[in-house]
């Protein structure tokens, strides 16, 4: 509690993640993934929500990883 | 506890989605026309079919507002928890309580009477529009709920009663996700428009597949993404729960 995350991690909760990377949504519904808005994204991890989808959590983790740095603006 | 302390109140109003738009001073104001009251458990607050007088807010504890159908049965409605407001309409139609609020346990609200509620909205614009945002969101919960009872098999309603509740009182814990409150069977049968023995059927077929526990009036979600997958018709290929 307390500390920003610098960089998506397998550790952070769901909503963590979405608060810090909004865009990381897109990430997930783009895998099929019914984390945006759900109400369990509170509770469980990134790596969790990964194997619950039987998604490679560290591959989920480079491709947020890949959107959050992208320059902003250059999406819709 | 015996008394609330008007620090800790102002600190929930400041929380509270209907009143966090408000100002210190504002809030301090909002705060001193308020009548707190203590609720013993199962009293109700205010009764369906009563003169509607009085806007509510949870300060500690819990309320359980339900409707009498036709037939006699309760329907439960929704449960109000701290910071959160009841009877927002009832004050500005000036009808009667649609529903009966009673506590969940030892309970505090907060109360305003109509006067009051009318004059605070005049002055704070902030309140106003958070008011109309709490009725659109009410709203939106019923249609939704319409909508599910229309169209939805029992153990899909069910499973998203749970999904809301984990919104409203949701602990995470060691086995999974515990619904942080007294919640029966008769109380989920009552709030998916089914019975008793259809809620323990599905509930047991849950609890042999490791999604939820349940006992003494507690439900814990042990497989978060298994309840999702039936709320939300997902495959299940993968549910798994908790170690």
């Amino acid at each position: 509690m307390g500390t920003v995350p610098k960089e998506p991690s397998e550790r952070l909760t769901v909503a963590e993640l979405f608060r810090r990377w909004p865009r990381a949504a897109a990430v997930f519904a783009g895998r099929g993934m019914a984390c945006p808005g759900c109400a369990m994204a509170p509770f469980d991890t990134v790596a969790e929500a990964a194997s619950s989808y039987g998604i490679d959590p560290v591959e989920l983790v480079a491709e947020l990883s890949a959107a959050a740095s992208r320059p902003s603006g250059g999406e819709i | 506890m015996d008394t609330v302390r008007p620090d800790a109140l102002l600190d929930l109003l400041a929380r509270a989605a209907l009143f966090r738009d408000l100002g210190p001073e504002a809030l301090a104001e909002v705060l001193a026309s308020a009548h707190a009251r203590r609720v013993a458990d199962g009293e109700a607050v205010f009764r369906e079919g009563e003169a509607a007088e009085r806007f509510c807010v949870v300060a500690e504890g819990r309320l359980k507002l339900t409707q009498l159908g036709a037939d006699g049965n309760e329907v439960l409605v929704r449960f109000v928890g701290p910071g959160e407001a009841t009877a927002a309409l009832a004050v500005f139609e000036g009808a009667e309580y649609p529903l009966t609020a009673a506590a969940v346990g030892p309970t505090w609200v907060l109360e305003w009477a109509r006067a009051e509620v009318q004059a605070m909205l005049a002055r704070h614009p902030a309140l106003a529009v958070a008011t109309v945002r709490l009725l659109s969101e009410r709203l939106r919960e019923v249609q939704e709920r319409f909508r599910e009872l229309a169209t939805e098999r029992v153990a899909q309603r069910v499973a998203r009663a749970l999904l809301r509740l984990v919104r409203q009182a949701g602990r995470k814990v060691e086995d999974g996700v515990l619904i942080d409150m007294p919640l029966s069977r008769q109380d989920l049968a009552e709030m998916t428009g089914t019975t008793l023995y259809t809620v323990s059927r599905v509930l047991s077929e849950w609890e042999a597949r490791g999604i939820v526990a349940s006992g003494r009036e507690r439900v814990t979600v042990r497989s978060p993404h298994g309840l999702v997958a039936i709320a939300e018709d997902l495959p299940e290929g993968e549910v798994k729960a908790k170690r």
